[in-house]
């Protein structure tokens, strides 16, 4: 049979293709209009502030002047000149490791206790609540546990037979800590919900067949279920990691009157400086460094999860 | 191609819109971050619309630091409000030195020939000799003691001197009470007690301090600290960890409060009666041999240039802002008082201040956060409140070094 291209002629084609082309035009176009709202928002509030923030990082603005003055690398320079900033980097990275390390070890204790219990969805609902307040009434609550005559003292002090007022917030050694165990007790709902959905995905099978050859629970963990989990606990650790990172406004309401506070985490000592003391210029370049540090962690992070998840496959 | 049309019209509807918005955004204003005058500022705007024929609306931002922060990117972007509060000393200096505040001689001149200001007060918010505001709020930083407390402690008249204000302090620790307020709390209120010391014993070092001709770690702060560590060790300053700057004030644990009179209205919103429950008294300087100061504080409205080269009308509302009828407005909706010669003191506490002043003829100073470079002024409190926390020798030793090296490489970079 002859085909269809044989016995058409070359004019009825080409007009054909042509007529193919026009709506193809007109679709992408039509396909344009839909994206473009989307590509006009992403570029107007997410790209062109970045764009801006770097470029305002090489000014000398400060307060009200030298936004046209070109500063070379001085903000930079001026980082390590400093000593807050190794300070509140230091500090950052405690807070990364805590906000990783703690809210995964509780969130997997409790993603494997609640798993086929009875109430194990009122339970989820329970810890999963403090995710759903916004993080400055977090910190407004949890200033009141950590209050000179706040819970934690108000508990103490009967227990030595003192009053007892220490100020957990307004102590080096203690501010740090203490905002992070609030950030625990707000993101441990969420880690133990997405681990959950984890251990859902993993098959009975490996297990069942360990089990049926004798493994220990432990083993079991460790060689099946840890395994399997992986790619789930990189997911986590990357949302995790990205948000203690850039932790902000827990640390802002609980430590509002802590006199070091600028030193606290890189974003507090970026807003610090650009909002409280106007150095803009050099705020927009510790933003630029603590951002260069989540994308590059984070991106760390995100193709050891896709090797991960390539090796289970 | 419906599609497409209804999709244009969308975009000119929204384009139309965003035009709408930025009319409306661009109405005129008076940006201000002092919440608790809203009612009084409210009522300012409505006389300076009613002067002017203008529609001048309140637009308030807290807090402070976000407030600060809108304002300079507004004059960074060349988009200044038509009127706004700002401060005075330094920030006004930093903020006349960008162009954008409108030289407000005519308008002085007027107030002055019609008896509503003063030279003097004119001087609290010029730069180089010349005016750049309408002035707000003018406050002396005052005692205020709780009447009751003093009754009960035994003592019959507020001090005069240093000395007989310590033995009243120790009079008031003996009857349960902690004889002062002093709160760290707002991210300003450290510097209240640091600069009082300064000032009591030395208010040339005082003046020193803001223009770096004095070090921070000189003898002359060596001996405020001296003096304000001795107070701690005594128990004479209640915990600074307090978040609300006037409870202790109020609920009468704490006897004295050195602030602004402006906080009288505040006092009076927590159920204290001014002139009964409270009174005030002029602190007295620490070394007898010093004279007695007072720290003057003024709040000044900052006009656009801008916005009144285009609208020559705003001139009339600058007039009403300086007239008798705003000042009596401030003063009673939110007890304020812009120290308006024509008009009345809001309460009996600030008019007592006001005779207190007069009688004593004390050194009219700059207060501190004003005085201070701006650049400079957060770090340097954020140094008193260390010491406030742990008032010890070896602390407050740490703290003076690190003012000083803030301070130094502030005007090193200078």
């Amino acid at each position: 049979m002859a085909s269809a291209a044989s016995i058409l002629s070359p004019e009825i084609l080409r007009g054909a293709r042509a007529r193919e082309r026009r709506v193809a035009w007109q679709q992408t176009r039509i396909a344009w209009l839909f994206i473009a709202p989307a590509v006009i928002m992403v570029g107007v509030f997410l790209l062109a502030p970045v764009v801006v923030n770097i470029i305002l990082s090489f000014t000398k603005w400060q307060k009200f002047t030298g936004l046209d003055k070109f500063a070379g690398l001085s903000n930079y320079q001026r980082l390590f000149a400093v000593p807050y900033f190794s300070e509140a980097l230091s500090n950052t990275v405690f807070w990364a490791v805590g906000a990783v390390v703690l809210p995964l070890a509780v969130g997997l204790a409790l993603a494997l206790l609640l798993r086929n219990i009875p109430f194990q969805e009122t339970l989820k609902s329970l810890y999963f609540l403090p995710k759903v307040l916004a993080p400055t009434a977090v910190g407004a609550i949890w200033y009141y546990v950590y209050a000179p005559h706040g819970v934690i003292n108000s508990v103490v002090s009967p227990v030595i037979g003192h009053t007892f007022d220490f100020g957990w917030l307004y102590d080096e050694h203690t501010v740090t800590p203490a905002v992070i165990v609030t950030f625990v007790w707000q993101t441990v709902g969420i880690t133990m919900v997405l681990l959950l959905l984890g251990l859902a995905a993993i098959p009975k099978d490996p297990i069942e067949a360990a089990r049926v050859d004798g493994a220990s629970p432990g083993q079991i963990f460790r060689h099946i279920i840890w395994p399997l989990l992986l790619p789930t606990v990189l997911v986590v650790t990357i949302l995790n990691f990205a948000a203690g990172f850039t932790t902000f406004d827990l640390l802002w309401v609980m430590a509002s009157s802590y006199p070091a506070k600028r030193t606290l985490s890189l974003a507090v000592y970026m807003y610090y400086e650009s909002f409280s003391n106007g150095g803009w210029a050099y705020g927009s370049a510790i933003a630029v460094v603590l951002s260069s540090i989540v994308i590059a962690v984070s991106a760390g992070l995100a193709i050891l999860q896709s090797r991960v998840e390539k090796r289970i496959r | 191609m419906s599609l497409l049309k209804t999709l244009s019209a969308l975009g000119l509807a929204s384009a139309a819109l965003l035009t709408v918005s930025g009319a409306i955004a661009a109405d005129l204003a008076i940006y201000s971050d002092k919440t608790p005058w809203n009612k009084g500022m409210s009522a300012v705007a409505d006389l300076a619309s009613k002067a002017s024929g203008q529609t001048i609306k309140l637009q308030e931002i807290t807090p402070t630091d976000k407030y600060q922060a809108f304002m300079q990117t507004s004059i960074a972007g060349n988009s200044v409000p038509a009127f706004f509060t700002w401060w005075n000393g330094n920030q006004l200096s930093d903020l006349v030195a960008t162009g954008a505040a409108a030289d407000l001689t005519p308008f002085w001149d007027q107030a002055i020939k019609d008896g509503n200001f003063s030279a003097t007060q004119r001087d609290l918010v010029s730069v180089d000799g010349k005016p750049y505001g309408i002035l707000l709020n003018v406050a002396n930083w005052v005692v205020f003691y709780n009447t009751k407390d003093f009754e009960k402690a035994g003592i019959a008249a507020p001090p005069k001197t240093w000395d007989e204000l310590m033995a009243d302090c120790d009079k008031l620790k003996a009857a349960g009470f902690t004889p002062f307020n002093a709160p760290t709390s707002g991210g300003w209120m450290p510097f209240i007690w640091f600069s009082q010391l300064v000032l009591g014993t030395n208010p040339d070092a005082f003046v020193g301090l803001t223009s770096n001709k004095v070090a921070y770690n000189g003898p002359e702060v060596h001996k405020a600290f001296q003096i304000w560590g001795d107070m701690y060790k005594k128990g004479y300053f209640t915990d600074p960890r307090e978040q609300d700057d006037s409870k202790f004030f109020a609920d009468g644990s704490a006897a004295m409060f050195l602030i602004g009179d402006w906080h009288s209205g505040q006092f009076a919103s927590m159920g204290m009666k001014p002139g009964v429950d409270f009174k005030t008294f002029l602190m007295p300087s620490v070394s007898p041999d010093v004279q007695q100061s007072v720290i003057v504080e003024a709040s000044p409205i900052v006009v656009s240039k801008a916005a009144l080269a285009a609208t020559p009308d705003l001139g009339k509302a600058v007039t009403a802002m300086m007239s008798a009828d705003v000042s009596n407005t401030l003063g009673t909706t939110v007890q304020v008082y812009n120290g308006n010669l024509k008009g009345t003191p809001p309460n009996d506490i600030i008019k007592a201040d006001n005779e207190l002043v007069a009688a004593a003829k004390p050194r009219a100073l700059v207060r501190w956060w004003e005085a201070v470079p701006s650049q400079i002024q957060g770090d340097l409190v954020a140094q008193m409140g260390s010491f406030m926390l742990n008032p010890t020798p070896d602390n407050a030793e740490k703290v003076m070094t690190q003012m000083q090296q803030i301070n130094a490489d502030y005007w090193a970079s200078k």
